[in-house]
Formats: C-alpha cells, structure tokens, sequence
C-alpha cells in the first residue's frame, strides 16, 4: 500500500513503567490518508491521534455509563462489523426501548465529513457525541452529569492522565477522545479501492466494470468522490410530504431545505442496511427500484431526478440494476468490518 | 449583543470553556442536535397552551437560538441593542467596575411590538417563528441604574 502515513506510526508501548490499563492498544494506531481520498476536513494537528487517546476514545464509546440509565453505549447502535450502523433497524432503538425517527448512519471516513447527521445540524466531529447523549430517544443524559460520572470512576481519571498528562476530565478532553476513536475509522481498502490505486487484490469483473461506468452517469453527480458524497444536502425523492422529518429544514428553517437529507457515502453499503434516513428500503434492488420508478414529486425534488421529458427518476433497465449492485458490492471493505482494533 | 456572536458559535471545543462549555457552564442553553446556543428560554403553564399529554399540564415552550448558520445559512437571530444611561459610569484603576443593573421586563417577549398568541404558538425552537420572539424580547431590557465604586 503506498499510503501517506500522515500521523507517525505510534505504537503503544507494552509494559513500560506507567500504569497501563488491560486493554491497552497493543497494535499500531494511525491515521492514514489513502491516496484515492481528498485531503480531510477535520483538524488533526489540533486533536492528534496517540494510543492512549484512542483506547480511552474506545473505552468511552462502548461504555454505557454515558447514558442516563447506563444501559446504552454508542456501540449499541454502531457496530463495527456494520461500518458502525445499526443493522437491521429502520430508525435507532435507543434508551427504555423508545424508537427514534431516523437510521443510524455509518461512522466511518468521519475525518472527510463536513457536516453530521442526516440534517447536517452539528458542523464538528469534536461536537457530536454530546447529541445521542442528550437526545432523550438514544442516551438521555445530561452531558454534565456523563462527566461526573466519569470523574468518579475507578479508572477514568487514570486514562486521562494518561491521554492527556492530567487526571483533569474536560468536557473538551472528553470530546477529543471520542473523536480521537472515531478519527481512525477509516475505510479504504475494499476491492475498489485497490483496483483504483492499482493495488493487488484489485481484480474487478467485468460485470462490476460495466456497473462502475454505470454509476458515473447516474450517481455520481451527488454520491461524487471515492468518499461517495460531495456532501450536500438533496431530496431524492424518498417522500412526497416531508412533515415527519422535515430532514435539513429542522436546523436551517429555510422553506427551500424542506425534505433535503446529507447525500450518504456508499462505502460499506453492503453492510449497512436498512437505507435512507428513514430505513426505507432493506435492499439495495429497492433502493434500485426506487430510482428507477419511485421517485415522488414535492416542491424542493432535486432537479437531477427530472428528467427532460417531465418523468421522474432515473432510466435504468433491470440489467443496468444487476450491474450497478455487483459494482456496490465491491466498495465493501472486509478489513475494516473485521478489525479488531475498532470491535469490542 | 443578545445571543452568542458567530464567531464563538463556531469555534473549537478548547475555546468552549465556562459559560460556554456545552456540557457545564451552557448547560441547557445548547442546542446539541443543531451545533448552537441557546439565546433565550422560557418554559411555563398557561390555560392557553394546549394540554401536554406528557408533562400532564397546558405546558408552553419558546427556546430561541440560531446564530446564521456555519456552513449554509440559516436564520439569524443575534439582535445587537443599545442601551442608555442618565448617569455616567465611572471606572477607576484601583476600584472594581461599575455595576450595570438591567430591568427585565418579560412581558415584552409576549407583546413588543408583536402580540403572541400561547395557544396559536406554544412550542417555539429553532423555526421561523422564533424571528418574531427574538425580534420582542430584545426590547425587554432597559438599562435601570448604574453603580459606581
Ligand atoms: C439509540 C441509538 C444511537 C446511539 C446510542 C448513538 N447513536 Fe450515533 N447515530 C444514531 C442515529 C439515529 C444517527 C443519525 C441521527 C440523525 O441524523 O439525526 C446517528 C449519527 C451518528 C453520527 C453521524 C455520522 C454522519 O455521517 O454524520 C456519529 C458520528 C455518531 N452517530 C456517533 C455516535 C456516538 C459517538 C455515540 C455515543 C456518544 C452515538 N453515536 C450514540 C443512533 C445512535
Ligand atoms: C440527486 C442526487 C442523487 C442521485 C443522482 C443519486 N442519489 Fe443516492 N442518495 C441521495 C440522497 C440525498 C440520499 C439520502 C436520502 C434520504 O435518506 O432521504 C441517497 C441515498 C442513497 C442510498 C442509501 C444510503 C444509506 O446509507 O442509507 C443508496 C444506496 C443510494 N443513494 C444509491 C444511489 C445510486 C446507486 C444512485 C444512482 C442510480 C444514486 N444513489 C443516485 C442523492 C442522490
């Protein structure tokens, strides 16, 4: 792999004179930037990515103890082998069994993202765990109190010190090692990304060729990069009447962001159904399906989902599908679904 | 200025300490599910208000914030007012500083200059009509005295 090693490979010193926790990261932890993806949005100079932050970063999103009840951790509804996304749950199953209304997303490339959230409501990564942990569907707990909490552990305040050289819990050291875990989630070593750097292990069928060209006439244009977003917020479609989640619309209050949801990253979407804010469709056939012939009409329906002729959607035959989907497939990244740094 | 300037409503998490630390000093005056704080909250009761099933009271709820938007824009609710003084304030090397003591009037966020009606709006967040709320509670303050060391 000819990656740029952006962060020097920090390896976590095994056993040395400190006191270390159990499990402690014993494999090398680093940020890297491949080749194929844009320079990332978030700031590492200013939060950099070290062992001990990465294991408390770790510790704290799968530990409980930061909802109100301690009965939900953020893994709950992230699980690694799903690119972090809640598998088989249209909308997220959150804290005393309440529903919420929207699909977890993937974490996953969070260095690349320029907003959060379906809504695209919080503009930094160092800021978006104080939501689910607020939000009284998923964790329900007053941030403040999650830090006492914290404070008044057996053990927290020694990871601290060891992330950050004092016992001292921030509400901004708690953040930067959240952030810290979620920085090194990358995925870019699925089939395609090999094939596109040229790598071993990059063979792509021809069938999955023909689905390539396929997807850059006909999603590229918003699923744009190798990241599979070009990050703005579109109404595809998904609904005709928008007052249940009124999607960008909810932090913009502009009329014009009615029904305008952030366009996702295709990257391990194999392993990331249910699909669409909503959790709408299971498979990818129907999402598919949906393009083909689903599209509904409403006020603010992204112009590209017009075609010339008034209908909506885009034209493609039940081949173009197949195609299309085998090509989806290969943006499927088994290391990152399957390293065990990231899982419990 | 009433609310928290864009600059601060943007900034990093380092910067975001006392009154401003989200999970501390801005407790419940941050909107965490739209990156932003919380110029104004006020929550009661009144026969007006539709019975919330819930909280089992006729419960109403104006939370005012949006700063202009960080990335795309939004609605801009930082009112910046001027107040005035009939009596000069005074700051000296050696003293603490004067005191400045604002009379509040509450009522104004339901009457200046827009009368506001609890049962047509009992719920008020970041939505268009939070311009109106913002547009009366900036007249709510008056700079009542001044105390000199
Ligand atoms: C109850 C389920 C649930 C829990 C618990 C939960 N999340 Fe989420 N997460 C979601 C849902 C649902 C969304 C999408 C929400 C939205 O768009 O409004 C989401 C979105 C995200 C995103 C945004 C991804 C993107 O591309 O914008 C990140 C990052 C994230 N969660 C991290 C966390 C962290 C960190 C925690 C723990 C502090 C956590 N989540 C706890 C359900 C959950
Ligand atoms: C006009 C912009 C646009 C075009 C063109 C477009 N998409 Fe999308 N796509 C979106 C948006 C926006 C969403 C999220 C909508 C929502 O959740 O309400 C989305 C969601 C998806 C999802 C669900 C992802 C997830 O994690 O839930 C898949 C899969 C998808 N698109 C595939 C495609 C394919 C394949 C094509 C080409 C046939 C395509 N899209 C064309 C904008 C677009």
């Amino acid at each position: 792999m000819k990656n740029l090693i952006l962060l020097l490979l920090l390896l976590a010193v095994v056993g040395g004179a400190c006191q270390k926790e159990k499990d402690d990261v014993k494999t090398a932890i680093a940020v890297v930037i491949p080749d194929n993806f844009p320079p990332p949005i978030y700031e590492l100079s200013a939060n950099p990515v070290t062992p001990e932050g990465f294991a408390l970063g770790k510790k704290l999103f799968y530990d409980p103890i930061l909802s109100r009840d301690s009965s939900i951790s953020c893994a709950d509804c992230h699980i690694s082998y799903a690119a972090f996304s809640h598998p088989d749950h249209s909308t997220s199953h959150g804290i005393d069994n309440q529903f919420g209304k929207r699909n977890a997303q993937a974490v996953q490339n969070m260095i690349w993202n320029t907003t959060f959230f379906w809504d695209g409501g919080v503009p930094n990564l160092d800021l978006v765990p104080l939501n689910p942990i607020q939000n009284p569907l998923e964790m329900d707990e007053n941030p403040a109190i999650a830090l006492q909490k914290l404070r008044r552990s057996s053990f927290y305040p020694s990871m601290f010190y060891n992330a950050f050289g004092t016992e001292e819990i921030t509400t901004a050291r708690f953040l930067q090692a959240m952030s810290q875990f979620m920085a090194t989630l990358v995925s870019a070593n699925s089939r395609y990304d090999h094939f596109v750097r040229k790598e071993s292990g990059g063979m792509m069928s021809t069938e999955e060729l023909a689905g390539l060209e396929l997807f850059k006439q006909k999603c590229q244009s918003c699923h744009a990069t190798d990241l599979f977003t070009d990050n703005s917020f579109r109404n595809n479609g998904i609904n005709s009447d928008f007052s249940f989640d009124k999607g960008r619309n909810e932090v913009s209050t502009l009329p014009e962001d009615i029904g305008k949801f952030r366009v996702p990253s295709l990257r391990n979407i194999e392993a990331t159904a249910p699909y669409m804010h909503n959790g709408k469709f299971s498979t990818l056939e129907s999402v598919l399906d949906h393009y083909a012939s689903g599209v509904k009409q409403s006020a603010t329906l992204d112009p590209l989902l017009i075609q010339p002729d008034g209908n909506l959607g885009i034209p493609m035959t039940a081949d173009e599908k197949i195609k299309i989907i085998a090509f989806l497939n290969t943006l499927t990244d088994e290391d990152f679904l399957r390293d065990t740094r990231f899982a419990e | 200025m009433v609310g928290v300037d864009s600059a601060k409503s943007v900034s990093t998490i380092d910067q975001r300490t006392g009154v401003l630390d989200p999970a501390a000093g801005a407790s419940g005056m941050y909107w965490s599910w739209n990156a932003g704080y919380i110029f104004m909250k006020i929550e009661g009761t009144s026969p007006q208000a539709p019975l919330d099933p819930n909280l089992g009271e006729r419960h109403f709820e104006y939370h005012t914030g949006l700063f202009g938007g960080f990335s795309s824009p939004t609605l801009n609710n930082l009112k910046t007012i001027h107040l005035h003084s009939h009596e000069p304030a005074m700051v000296r090397r050696d003293a603490n500083a004067p005191h400045f003591h604002l009379y509040v009037d509450a009522l104004e966020i339901f009457t200046n200059p827009v009368t506001i009606s609890i049962a047509e709006h009992p719920a008020s967040h970041a939505d268009p009509f939070s311009a109106t709320i913002a547009n009366n509670y900036v007249n709510m303050f008056v700079l009542d005295h001044v105390h000199n060391p």
